[in-house]
């Protein structure tokens, strides 16, 4: 059935990597809200430490250790499962176009009566399933684990949670698809891609700590998903239609440059 | 082709430029439809390229194409339909076996029948269970050639069809190819040297530094073709009655063997030596090669040099 379109053979190729993605992304995600138990019998300390150093602290966004919000903030919505994600996203976004074309395997599927249109698109589609597939699995292991280590997180507050990290990793994949589409160069895509993931990455944290860098934040897909704090607030329309809006507008960018450029050998 | 159909292919003034090199400067083709026309020139004169312009892949810069009476740039989805294509370099990196890629690609056509699959995989003995990154470049050229005549195309385009397979392979490809000519569909295949295409080309034509250097009709160059007969006669005989015999040149005799060099038919000189008993007789293959290249070095365009250097 999945041999059936360009979206589904696209997403059967990369399952092992899908596979993966989502085990490591599971096992990140239980390892660090495993801790919290003890983090929070250790409560006392952990503010004392906060206190102690309140430049680095804040930071990392590790405003309130305390509570279960801010453990889950500072650890697997803050650091980890975004920075995985977006490699995943970045990886898979850079091989759509651009791998494929310099692996020869694009020339092949566009020597078919398919349209170049049809092929970013539907790779497009196949890399927001993949990126939603790996928020999902970060989702299902907080939703399980929950009541265990006694969360007491909202369900919605958790998929608010999960779906701003997704559109996070989403929005930086698509950006290198889309550099990928236009330069037909995998290293290109996937160096600017990371470039923005970085630069967004310290933007929204340590760049925070210079009042002339302030600035860097607004180019930051964390800043967008995270600074609302859906944790504790659920989704936010405006900062959450920010990455929908990036995420919308790079692929009509992919299309428009494509169509119009010649694949490469 | 049941009614007279206009050219498969047109090319008119064809350029193309990657930066400043000048790719093609100027390409005129006309391929008709039941044709095998071979396209012959060296490495990097622009075979590819004006291949991936008739699918679309790579975008003219000036000049005037139609595939089957459309044009690739604005009707590319349509005209591929109807293509098959084999890539002049098949680079296949997935973990996937063949069957499954054959069966996507297939569906991107709206689906082609698991057996004609099997079918052409078993003709040229490719394991359709194998992963296609692993597969040699031989067995990988398979790949490219089961996809590209599976669905039956009215216009198959092939670069380089038979780099990488075995002589008995290559054998088999050209009988497929004659298949495809027998149904009245059309055949476009490059080749850097004529002999991959002498035996089942229709026509060939010469492309060197992105032009089209010479035209030729294969059966008409086979009549220009000269090769060097030598016959072994039980008793001596004589030279001047070969000598004067059609199509006979250089006859010489040497006791009882006799040589002469043949141009087009041997009819004349089979049916003399007939009167005698024959006791041994030897032909050298025509060199179409360097008859392609002689003749159109002789208009002085200095094709002779550098074509005998492509075709090396």
């Amino acid at each position: 059935m999945l041999l059936g379109s360009v979206f589904g053979k696209f997403l059967r190729d990369h399952l092992r990597a899908l596979v993966g993605w989502m085990i490591a992304v599971t096992a990140v995600t239980a390892l660090y809200s495993g801790f919290w138990p003890s983090i929070r019998d250790t409560g006392d300390l952990m503010d004392a430490y906060i206190d102690a150093m309140p430049q680095l602290t804040d930071a990392l966004g590790w405003t309130d250790l305390a509570s279960p919000e801010g453990y889950l903030n500072a650890t697997v919505f803050g650091l980890l499962t975004p920075i995985l994600m977006t490699v995943a996203a970045i990886s898979l976004g850079a091989r759509a176009i651009a791998g494929d074309e310099e692996d020869g395997g694009l020339e092949l599927v566009l020597a078919h009566p398919v349209s170049r249109t049809r092929v970013v698109l539907q790779r497009f589609a196949a890399l927001a399933v993949f990126v939603a597939l790996l928020g999902a699995a970060l989702f299902a292991v907080l939703l399980l684990l929950g009541p265990i280590l006694e969360l007491g997180v909202a369900v919605e507050r958790l998929a608010a949670a999960s779906a701003a990290v997704t559109l996070i990793a989403f929005a930086y994949g698509t950006a290198a698809l889309t550099v990928g589409a236009v330069t037909g160069r995998r290293s290109f895509a996937i160096a600017a891609a990371a470039l923005l993931a970085v630069v967004g990455y310290l933007g929204n944290s340590f760049a925070l700590q210079v009042e002339e860098l302030e600035w860097l934040r607004f180019l930051s897909a964390f800043y967008y998903g995270l600074d609302p704090d859906p944790l504790t607030n659920g989704v936010d329309a405006g900062y959450t239609l920010v990455l929908v809006a990036v995420a919308a507008v790079l692929p009509v960018i992919a299309v428009a440059v494509f169509q119009r450029r010649d694949i490469m050998v | 082709m049941t009614v007279p159909s206009p050219p498969v292919i047109t090319a008119h003034g064809l350029t193309k430029s990657y930066g400043r090199h000048r790719a093609l400067s100027g390409v005129d083709l006309d391929v008709r439809p039941g044709e095998v026309f071979g396209f012959l020139g060296p490495n990097g004169a622009g075979k590819t390229t004006t291949i991936r312009i008739l699918l679309d892949l790579i975008r003219r810069d000036s000049g005037d194409v139609a595939v089957l009476d459309r044009d690739p740039r604005s009707e590319g989805v349509d005209i591929r339909r109807h293509i098959g294509y084999l890539p002049g370099e098949l680079t296949m990196s997935s973990r996937r076996p063949a069957r499954e890629l054959l069966t996507y690609l297939g569906n991107l056509r709206g689906g082609v029948r698991p057996d004609r699959i099997a079918e052409l995989a078993e003709r040229l003995g490719l394991d359709l269970a194998r992963p296609v990154r692993g597969l040699s470049k031989g067995n990988k050229q398979k790949v490219g050639l089961v996809q590209a005549f599976m669905h039956d195309p009215r216009l198959l385009i092939l670069d380089e069809p038979t780099s990488g397979l075995d002589p008995l392979l290559q054998q088999e490809f050209l009988a497929m190819v004659r298949e495809v000519r027998g149904q009245g569909r059309t055949v476009f295949m490059s080749s850097h040297v004529l002999s991959e295409v002498q035996d089942v080309a229709d026509r060939a034509a010469v492309i060197r530094s992105g032009r089209i250097v010479a035209l030729e009709d294969m059966d008409a160059l086979r009549a220009r073709a000269v090769r060097r007969v030598t016959l072994g006669f039980a008793a001596p005989v004589d030279a001047a009655e070969f000598a004067r015999l059609e199509n006979v040149r250089d006859a010489a005799v040497d006791g009882t063997s006799l040589t002469c060099t043949v141009e087009g038919s041997p009819d004349a000189l089979i049916k003399a030596a007939a009167r005698h008993t024959v006791l041994s007789l030897s032909s050298e293959e025509p060199d179409l090669e360097g008859l392609f290249f002689t003749y159109y070095g002789a208009n002085g365009s200095g094709v002779d040099e550098e074509g005998r250097h492509a075709a090396g």
